[in-house]
């Protein structure tokens, strides 16, 4: 391993250290990876607190999980999927709690939160995601704002690159006929 | 520089100023760290070759040890021996490559692996058939039953030894593709355990090797598909 600061060190290396049992190799791979993952949980969730719940839950997570990482293997792929995958199994416990549920039987709406966004623009543009169908806007969550490849995107969702491709497209698609149909020539 | 590309084809996020990047709380931070560090051991990852010969020194330890408890039947043909060792390759394949990199764009062809590796198997059942009773008749008789309940419990109890212990081999490994892993594994270690009751089994009438050499590759698979999710995903 080569003797280099541990900031300057990649995500996999990294991840090799923590798994020889170092301490720093940890906050150095936490610093590195929290800003993509907590990104997407947020774009997920919509509520910071359940973010934060799964972030915790996600790192619990690689932590047990350790020993089953395969040296070399990118790790951020690897906990998006973590992730995305304790999202989904919170989705599900939340929809056979019935304290969760309003009168109607219907989950609480998700207040979507824009104390983040910038700017406008950005707002705008959290808006249309939020209008977007599950499959396209993650795909675009994954490739446009947590920056991974096609195949890895792939890889998270669990689909091919070609499924992956077509949904990044007709989300971006649906993301400029939303903008148009909204806000005109603005 | 200005975007000459008309309005249906821009990036609307080419235009988003840079944010800063999102961080959880202080608090929720440092109680990660302590979690993800108190009392941190170094971890001894079981490589991906590893585990491969560990599952197929499962698979063979379970046929061996069903072949040495069918005492009183013959020795299977050599032919049979052939056929059975090629399908044995075939499950060494099957958890090779189909268990080896998950992560990789390799859904579309394990999942054609999984259909043509349970399709292909039932087909080389059939083939060995050399006779055929009608279906009423084989459940009517008290002897053909007794048998296939025999032969159909042996080969669910190998196979469902090999799928535990695959299971646990590659336990919190695939979080992308958990249910399909799962699949595989419960495909091999269903073929294992069919292969292991018919190297000694010498009935080989149709819808006793179909339902009772067979059948437990099916339920096998559906088992490995319900648990991967559980225990393959971190």
């Amino acid at each position: 391993m080569p003797e280099r600061p541990l900031r300057e060190l990649t995500p996999e290396q990294l991840m090799t250290l923590y798994v020889a049992g170092q301490h720093e190799a940890f906050d150095a791979l936490y610093t590195q990876l929290t800003p993509r993952l907590f990104g997407y949980l947020m774009q997920l969730t919509r509520s910071r607190s359940r973010a934060e719940d799964l972030l915790q839950v996600t790192f619990t997570k690689i932590h047990r999980a350790r020993d089953s990482y395969l040296p070399g293997a990118p790790v951020l792929p690897w906990a998006l999927a973590i992730a995305r995958r304790s999202f989904y199994d919170e989705v599900r416990a939340r929809r056979v709690r019935p304290e969760d549920l309003s009168a109607e039987g219907v989950l609480p709406e998700q207040v979507v939160q824009h104390e983040e966004t910038a700017n406008e623009l950005a707002a705008n543009l959290d808006a249309a995601l939020s209008s977007l169908p599950d499959a396209y806007r993650e795909a675009i969550q994954l490739t446009r704002l947590s920056g991974l490849s096609m195949a890895e995107a792939a890889s998270v969702s669990g689909t091919t690159v070609t499924a992956m491709k077509l949904r990044v497209h007709r989300g971006y698609k649906a993301l400029r006929e939303f903008l148009e149909a909204r806000f005109g020539d603005d | 520089m200005t975007d000459s590309r008309p309005d249906s084809e821009k990036d609307p996020f080419l235009e988003l100023p840079e944010a800063s990047p999102l961080m959880p709380s202080c608090s929720v931070s440092d109680q990660i760290r302590r979690h993800c560090t108190h009392n941190l051991k170094p971890a001894r990852p079981w490589s991906r070759g590893r585990r491969v010969q560990a599952a197929l020194g499962l698979c063979l330890l379970v046929i061996l040890g069903v072949v040495a408890a069918y005492t009183d039947t013959p020795n299977p043909s050599a032919l049979h021996l052939c056929c059975s060792g090629l399908w044995f390759g075939a499950v060494a394949l099957l958890v090779a490559l189909g268990l080896s990199d998950a992560r990789a764009n390799t859904r579309l062809w394990r999942w054609l692996a999984l259909g043509l590796g349970a399709l292909g198997f039932y087909a080389y059942l059939e083939a060995r058939c050399t006779s055929h009773v009608a279906l009423s008749e084989f459940f009517g008789d008290p002897t053909w039953r007794s048998h296939a309940l025999f032969c159909g419990s042996f080969s669910l109890a190998a196979g469902a030894a090999a799928l535990s212990g695959m299971l646990y081999l590659w336990r919190r490994t695939d979080p992308f593709n958990p249910q399909l892993s799962g699949s595989l594994i419960g495909l091999a270690s269903g073929i294992a355990g069919a292969l292991a009751v018919g190297l000694k089994c010498p009935v080989t009438e149709s819808w006793h090797l179909l339902l009772a050499h067979g059948a437990g590759v099916a339920l096998l698979i559906g088992v490995g598909l319900l648990l991967g999710r559980r225990v393959l995903c971190p």
